[in-house]
């Protein structure tokens, strides 16, 4: 029994908090401080994690163990908390989090996690964290497209969860182990008899009902768009695959494959059998001796191109990495004839940079060409005349190609090995981008970088922080307003005053990023280090050190900035052996953070923020926030709470009344009313100082008192005790204001540390007018940089991550807005006027006049 | 070129290849010659043929630990510089290998900053010493 089960049982048998004892507010304030600070750490240990990404720090796979050992103890004691503050309403978020749990523990363990349900992934859908399911080959063909939006074939993955099902279904593991065992106690070695045979289990087997169902329904839909009878090529993408393995021509690809399920599982099976080889079995004994992770297999199914010329392009030298030439290998017809040498093919070298120059071309004699035949199958056809000596492709073609190659090496950050094809009409099409095989003479260079590097002009150094090691090259792209960014050009160097992530635009095309101001916290570098940009925060003068234009080496892992292009350095970078992404406890780490950071439940309101619905521990600790705030706001306990706990009523002269309920420090010797001299909470005079800004009340709709309001909205609107509540401790505050038929409420915590701290506003607008008074909330909100998610008239805001005197500012214009919202409400007005009275708020003034 | 012979030779001793490989790579880079090994048996054997001036080392290892690894590195040579990294640092341990000798006790994960800089702490120290023996030479 695990860790976790064992501490859920005893949590269940705990019979401390049964429902029916109504937990005084103190208890309940004491216990949502205990659940924030089991939340607030549990979200450091993750953050913690995270940086460690950026390569800043040597660690090892006891740091991760550790770490996620304590984030699991520390996620389990929120959960409890929360549990205990709510009398048990959440128990199954233990069994949600025990589901992940389970899938990090196998992760750790070195097993591949079992819960990639989906059985067919299109490549629209794919993104990067799914390389599990899809392997490094889809992956990489569904980035081309997503991220650089590169043309693909339409097509999907089978994912290595329906290989994993095919192979349980048919026993095939026992199976091969059984002839294994047989093979072995004969002769030592696996003869190719071995290999035939266990291919042939493989082909023999059968398709599970469902994965043949999703994989059929795949096909209609694949096949949807097109006129005629449709055909799929059906490729192999290994788990390893394309990564540090390179398996280039291990595995078999089935082309021009009839688009019905028949075939489909045919050639399905053929690629799967493709692992049971020589080949394949060597590289796993010697790279991975102990891990199950390398047998499983994600097969790409996509629509048969049918082109009229492909080819092959290297986006950059392997023989020479240095010199700064793009390689195109191209034949008419399918690229088969390209890949497997056998035909004298057009090579076209060309410069890397604009304007693309082409350097050499070599036309070759290409007698032969590979088609799609008829009913299915490719053949090679000869080909005869003045047609296979003429150069397969034209000028503009070969610069689009070469163009296209360097954005995805820009992208990839290593020189890349790309299959492409010219559709029958014209489109260029990606069929797959994978590391290019360095020459060995290029890796074994001996250089003593270090000598080398003294002889450059050093423009910056360690005048900022790393948040993501590595190194690029590329021309300075200074960005003064943030609309620029859409003129970035790919290769370029990002130089920008603050970290934004809004450069997640940009951050596929940037060779490497500097900030002024910045911290490798922020969502940025997080961004940053997913696409594995260089990047170095916080210089203080970047952007007005470099030049646009500019060509410079940005070193993120010396934290230096050069003059110009270094080639020994990039050179360095490519050759060098160790690639953080590729190391063992990097890619550990990034699976495991997959579980951990994502958070998929931003919207309250919606009808998956629930406990089922959470997907990773951030939901979960995102769900135990939301609903302790609940807890400690239930609306029905404010009677309650006015009676039990001795509400004191604030004395501030605006025409507002408002009940303080004091949970510890927030008020300074009140007794039955409290002037506003002695708020001690932090946030709530902050609040409550913006109310009583005297301009915000100085409109010409300050005739609304409390009489006039209570006339206009019914009795007692605005004053009635109990509706406007404020909950404070020297810390925090969680204010509910009723005026009219809307409903405001605003949950701050504000503390030192700034991870703790949080403000969340929602309003619930009910009169007619809701939408023009939510539009001035919205653009309000969204100017003080609170994000903002509207549903229906339900306006919900938040803010994290900031420092209390930020904190201070934004709730002193919450304050001061929600004040201006109640008199707002009076007035009648259309959007023009809704925009201006925004601005004028946003700048200070607050006049307001009857349309 | 040429100068090989006068760069600061590390060795670096950890059982975590991760931890042997990146410290090679970014201690190279910043012109140290580094040798790196997976066990304190070997780093000692290997230290009767050669000199290292900074020993980096693991401090918990099957075999031999890095406390043991301090002491023969320092009776072979009492000038070494010996930096244990840990990832249980726990104040008797540490207390023990500042009493035999050690430079200093970092615990992990530890930034590479911070590596570098207690590295070159150690680099200048030898440096001085080695000056400050070349002037007394000098002086007699």
């Amino acid at each position: 029994m695990t860790k976790v089960m064992k501490k859920i049982i005893v949590a269940f048998s705990k019979k401390e908090s049964t429902s029916d004892i109504k937990l005084s507010l103190r208890v309940v304030y004491n216990r949502f401080r205990q659940m924030l600070n089991s939340n607030n750490h549990a979200l450091e240990i993750m953050s913690d994690m995270g940086n460690k990404l950026g390569g800043n720090y040597i660690f090892d796979i006891n740091y991760i163990k550790k770490s996620y050992s304590e984030f699991s103890d520390t996620v389990f004691q929120s959960i409890y908390n929360l549990n205990a503050l709510s009398q048990n309403k959440y128990l199954y978020l233990h069994r949600v989090f025990e589901r992940i749990n389970t899938q990090v523990n196998r992760i750790l363990q070195d097993k591949a996690p079992v819960d990639l349900r989906e059985t067919v992934l299109f490549y629209r859908n794919i993104t990067w964290e799914m390389s599990d399911a899809v392997g490094g080959k889809n992956a990489a063909l569904a980035e081309l497209a997503n991220y650089l939006n590169l043309n693909i074939p339409d097509g999907f993955a089978i994912t290595t969860g329906a290989f994993r099902e095919f192979m349980e279904y048919n026993h095939l593991e026992e199976k091969i182990e059984s002839l294994k065992a047989d093979y072995t106690s004969v002769s030592k070695d696996l003869d190719d008899a071995f290999f035939e045979k266990a291919q042939q289990l493989v082909k023999n087997g059968r398709l599970p009902a469902h994965i043949e169902a999703a994989l059929d329904k795949a096909l209609a839909r694949l096949s949807s768009g097109s006129a005629k009878g449709s055909y799929v090529a059906v490729r192999s993408s290994a788990e390893m695959e394309d990564s540090e393995f390179s398996f280039a021509g291990a595995f078999n690809t089935v082309l021009n494959v009839p688009a019905d399920i028949t075939s489909l599982a045919e050639a399905y099976k053929t690629v799967l059998a493709s692992l049971y080889s020589k080949e394949v079995l060597a590289y796993q004994k010697h790279h991975a001796p102990q891990s199950d992770m390398m047998a499983a297999m994600s097969v790409g199914c996509m629509k048969m191109v049918e082109p009229h010329v492909s080819g092959v392009v290297y986006s950059s030298d392997p023989d020479n990495i240095e010199k700064d030439v793009v390689i195109i290998s191209a034949n008419r017809g399918l690229c088969t004839t390209v890949t497997d040498g056998t035909v004298d093919v057009d090579v076209y070298i060309v410069e890397k940079n604009e304007p693309y120059k082409i350097l050499e071309r070599k036309i070759g004699k290409k007698n032969v060409m590979a088609v799609c035949d008829k009913g299915g199958g490719i053949k090679n056809v000869p080909v005869s005349g003045v047609d296979s000596q003429r150069p397969c492709l034209s000028e503009d073609r070969i610069k689009a190609i070469v163009r296209h190659a360097v954005i995805i090496e820009n992208y990839f950050k290593k020189p890349q090995d790309i299959e492409w094809s010219v559709s029958s009409s014209g489109e260029l099409v990606f069929l797959q981008s994978r590391p290019l095989k360095i020459s060995e003479s290029q890796l074994k260079t001996h250089e003593d970088i270090y000598s080398t590097l003294k002889k450059y002009n050093i423009i910056l150094e360690n005048q900022g922080i790393i948040s993501c090691r590595g190194i690029g090259a590329g021309k300075v792209f200074v960005l003064r307003r943030m609309e620029d960014l859409r003129d970035f050009k790919s290769g370029s160097v990002l130089v920008a005053k603050h970290d934004s992530s809004q450069f997640i635009k940009i951050m596929p095309k940037a060779a490497a990023i500097i900030t002024d101001v910045g911290t490798p916290t922020s969502h940025m570098a997080n961004i940053a280090r997913e696409f594995h940009v260089p990047t170095i925060v916080n210089t203080g003068v970047a952007t007005s050190l470099l030049q646009n234009g500019q060509e410079i080496t940005v070193d993120a892992e010396d934290n230096k900035v050069y003059d110009g292009t270094i080639k020994e350095l990039i050179r360095y970078n490519i050759t060098e052996d160790i690639n953080l992404a590729e190391e063992k406890e990097f890619k550990i780490l990034k699976k495991i953070l997959r579980y951990m950071t994502p958070l998929n439940l931003t919207d309250p309101l919606s009808g998956g923020f629930t406990s089922e619905g959470c997907q990773t521990c951030h939901d979960i600790l995102r769900f135990i926030h939301e609903k302790g705030v609940e807890e400690l706001t239930n609306a029905g306990r404010y009677k309650e709470i006015l009676h039990d706990n001795g509400a004191v009523k604030l004395d501030i002269p605006i025409p507002m009344e408002i009940c303080i309920v004091d949970i510890g420090g927030g008020l300074n010797g009140a007794n039955g009313k409290a002037q506003p001299e002695q708020i001690t909470s932090i946030p709530f005079r902050a609040i409550a100082e913006g109310m009583m800004c005297p301009s915000v009340w100085h409109s010409q709709a300050d005739s609304i008192s409390v009489p006039v309001a209570a006339r206009r909205y019914g009795r007692g609107a605005l004053c009635r005790s109990g509706d406007n509540v404020a909950v404070v401790s020297q810390e925090y505050v969680n204010l509910t204001l009723k005026f009219g038929h809307n409903f405001s409420m605003i949950d701050c915590y504000c503390s030192e540390n700034i991870k703790e701290s949080h403000v969340y506003f929602r309003f619930v607008g009910g009169t007619q007018k809701k939408s023009q008074l939510g539009d001035l909330i919205t653009t309000v909100l969204r100017e003080l940089d609170m994000r903002v998610d509207i549903k229906g008239s339900v306006i919900i805001a938040r803010t994290d991550n900031i420092s209390r005197p930020e904190m201070e500012l934004l709730l002193n214009s919450i304050g001061r807005l929600t004040a201006y919202m109640q008199q707002f409400d009076t007035l009648v007005c259309d959007d023009q006027l809704v925009r201006h009275y925004s601005t004028s708020f946003l700048h200070g003034r607050y006049h307001l006049s009857q349309a | 070129m040429g100068r090989q012979e006068d760069k600061c030779r590390l060795m670096v001793i950890d059982d975590e290849s991760i931890v042997c490989k990146r410290l090679k790579q970014i201690m190279e880079k910043a012109g140290f010659e580094v040798a790196v090994f997976g066990d304190g048996v070997h780093a000692v054997e290997e230290l009767n043929n050669r000199h290292y001036d900074i020993i980096l080392t693991d401090f918990r290892m099957d075999g031999m630990d890095g406390m043991k690894v301090l002491v023969s590195a320092k009776e072979k040579n009492p000038s070494s510089k010996v930096i244990i990294l840990t990832g249980f640092a726990e104040t008797e341990m540490v207390r023990e290998a500042f009493r035999k000798g050690v430079f200093d006790v970092l615990s992990k994960p530890v930034e590479i900053d911070t590596i570098k800089q207690v590295i070159g702490r150690a680099e200048r120290e030898l440096n001085e010493s080695k000056s400050a023996a070349v002037a007394a030479a000098g002086g007699l």
